[in-house]
């Protein structure tokens, strides 16, 4: 059971949101300030923020809970809506929301956030046809029982794509972010790397049923 | 140091004025004593014109009725007239002496008319004394020319000879007068330059420096008032800006407690929505939920609306990859036009760069699709792509809805289209849009170059 901390210092709104996580089955710990946060950020797997509370700020807290520990998914959950504020939050945060936000959406964003950093305590994924094990970067196949073998570049496509389920992703942001270097409209690297992980994991590379191509914008894996 | 300008000008003039007889008097003064050293020093030929007369008249009567041999003998002996040339016409006009070539004509014997005009010629420069000379074998005029350079007294050669000096110490006194008013003058330039290069600079904060003041003359004050007035706009950049962040943080506040009770319904209706509901009570739940996420939005429009009029958004103009950015935003439109079943047609193939900020063409892009979401989700298709026009590559948003002229159960979102008009006209991008009943074309592209709808596709 993951542990999450949130702090929210309107009742109503701190009420709800965290009768919502332990309903989705998660430990949440709901502080109306900041005064003691230190206290319960030892035990927790994921912290989601509001700016505008009683003590520290939401920025403040956030800056020193990523210094004290980097490897702590922030998610910033704020009616602060203006761009500078975006953009000030997501220096340290991983993700920012909203209000009004749609229930669903937080969890599903909690959910992403805690599989990016590797929090979520089902350590095997279940894929369709594939059982990924993503510590030990070992895919098998369900059906043949078989282990699928991918290269470093392959599984760190796959990987990229797993941890940011539902999303799309540009050609941009994943070239940038496995070969770490600006990506070169045209560049057909990717598209050859892709055609090739498609014929490892689907089982028809043709009509790809886990590596989803959205024309013109990027690839995307449903989960 | 601290003298006015207008008194250093007058006394400049004033100076000058009595400048000049006192520098005539000093240059004559230096002029004279050199003379008078030079003359000390220097022995010079010399012929007061009256003694020369009568040594001439002397010496032509005591060589009355001697013979031709011995007067010749006499004009070419004198030592007086060393430096004079002499010649000796008989009266029939033949030549008895000459002293030099020069005064032998081309043609013997010679008339009086000749011997006249000979005589005029010579006069300017030199002087010609005559006398009748009668030998005891033959009798004429004789002649003694003297260069004129040689008559006068010792001081008058002199001072003819070195005249030069003095014109050029009084030329130099001259140039040193105009050489000083220019000096003058080229000062209050310089200082007026500086002064005018000083004010176009700016400094970080778009203001000039302040100035030093080193005179506090005219010029001096003029720099003191810019001092101030730079002062003053200084001050009152720094009010305008606080006064600004005042206001932006005001329109933050108050969005942001809008936004929390909004938030609260948001979660009521959610948990309706768990509850049993009937399908009339579902559908209000909805409508509750739709009408949330819209009056958000009008909120988000309003307080960037308030921010962009007033010019207090802040614009970071660069080249940036448009084809990137669209991309980027689609990648998250994509999943909310999939859920509203819309067919998504993404065409970027040319990559084009323009000045503009990221930010700001992504809320554009945004604010397009929110219209197409909310206005033509009937016709269930959106077009997403760079397209050639004839003068430019321009982004292109189509969709299949019934136009914008329709009938909208959400009209008043002209603020969004609003948003859209001002911030494509401060980065210098135009937005046009054709809609009809079949759907409406948004087309944004360079100002320079017009979309001409007509010729597109």
């Amino acid at each position: 059971m993951s542990h999450i901390l949130y702090m929210e210092d309107d009742l109503e709104i701190g009420g709800f949101v965290s009768q919502m996580l332990k309903q989705r089955g998660y430990k949440a710990v709901w502080l109306t300030s900041s005064h003691e946060y230190e206290e319960y950020v030892n035990e927790a797997d994921m912290v989601i923020l509001d700016i505008m509370m009683p003590g520290l700020d939401g920025f403040t807290v956030g800056q020193r809970l990523k210094v004290l520990n980097p490897q702590l998914p922030i998610l910033l959950l704020t009616a602060r809506t203006a761009i500078e504020d975006k953009l000030k939050g997501l220096e340290f945060a991983d993700d920012y929301m909203t209000k009004p936000f749609h229930p669903e959406e937080m969890v599903a964003r909690v959910e992403v956030l805690l599989r990016r950093f590797n929090k979520n305590e089902a350590d095997c994924l279940e894929l369709k046809h594939l059982l990924i094990y993503r510590q030990e970067k070992r895919i098998v196949n369900k059906q043949t029982e078989e282990e699928i073998f991918l290269t470093d570049k392959q599984f760190k496509i796959f990987d990229l794509l797993l941890r940011h389920p539902n999303q799309i992703l540009t050609k941009e942001q994943m070239y940038e972010n496995v070969w770490d270097q600006p990506y070169m409209e045209g560049d057909k690297t990717l598209m050859v790397h892709i055609r090739y992980l498609r014929q490892r994991i689907e089982h028809n590379p043709n009509e790809p049923e886990i590596l989803e191509t959205i024309r013109g914008i990027g690839y995307r894996i449903k989960q | 140091m601290n003298m006015k300008l207008s008194t250093k000008y007058l006394l400049h003039i004033i100076l000058s004025v009595l400048f000049f007889p006192i520098a005539f008097m000093v240059v004559n003064f230096i002029y004279y004593m050199t003379l008078t050293y030079v003359l000390n020093q220097q022995e010079h030929i010399y012929y007061e014109e009256n003694k020369l007369q009568s040594s001439w008249q002397k010496d032509i009567a005591s060589w009355k009725n001697k013979s031709t041999e011995d007067i010749i003998d006499h004009l070419r002996r004198t030592p007086d007239y060393r430096y004079s040339e002499i010649a000796w016409i008989s009266d029939q006009g033949d030549i008895l002496y000459a002293s030099s070539d020069k005064l032998k004509l081309p043609h013997e014997p010679l008339d009086v008319s000749e011997i006249i005009r000979w005589n005029e010629q010579a006069n300017h420069k030199h002087l010609v004394l005559a006398a009748y000379l009668q030998g005891s074998e033959a009798r004429g005029y004789a002649y003694l020319e003297t260069p004129r350079t040689i008559i006068g007294s010792q001081w008058e050669i002199l001072r003819d000879r070195y005249a030069h000096f003095w014109f050029i110490g009084i030329f130099f006194v001259c140039a040193l007068f105009v050489f000083s008013s220019w000096l003058f003058f080229a000062r209050i330039q310089k200082r007026l330059v500086t002064l005018q290069k000083h004010m176009q600079k700016t400094d970080h904060d778009g203001i000039p420096r302040n100035l030093d003041v080193k005179y506090e003359d005219e010029l001096g004050q003029v720099e003191h008032s810019f001092n101030k007035m730079v002062n003053e706009l200084r001050n009152s950049k720094q009010k305008e800006s606080e006064e600004a962040e005042l206001r932006r943080k005001l329109i933050a506040d108050l969005s942001h407690d809008l936004r929390t009770p909004l938030t609260v319904i948001r979660g009521h209706t959610f948990m309706l929505s768990e509850q049993p509901l009937t399908e009339k009570g579902k559908l209000s739940v909805q409508v509750i939920n739709d009408k949330v996420a819209y009056v958000g939005e009008l909120i988000d429009n309003l307080a960037s609306f308030s921010l962009l009029a007033a010019g207090k958004l802040p614009l970071n103009r660069q080249s940036i990859d448009v084809v990137k950015v669209l991309r980027s935003s689609l990648s998250a439109w994509y999943p909310i036009f999939e859920q509203d079943h819309f067919m998504v047609e993404v065409q970027l193939e040319q990559s084009m760069i323009w000045q503009a900020d990221e930010l700001w063409l992504r809320r554009i892009l945004d604010n397009v699709f929110q219209n197409v979401r909310r206005h033509a989700a009937q016709g269930r298709y959106v077009f997403v792509g760079t397209i050639n026009t004839a003068s430019g590559i321009a982004i292109a948003i189509r969709d299949h809805g019934p136009g914008i002229h329709s009938h909208s159960t959400r009209k008043g979102a002209g603020i969004g289209m609003s948003i859209i008009d001002m911030m494509c006209a401060q980065m210098e991008l135009a937005c046009t849009i054709d809609s009809h009943d079949e759907g409406t074309s948004v087309y944004i592209h360079l100002k320079s170059g017009k979309a001409e709808t007509a010729q597109i596709e």
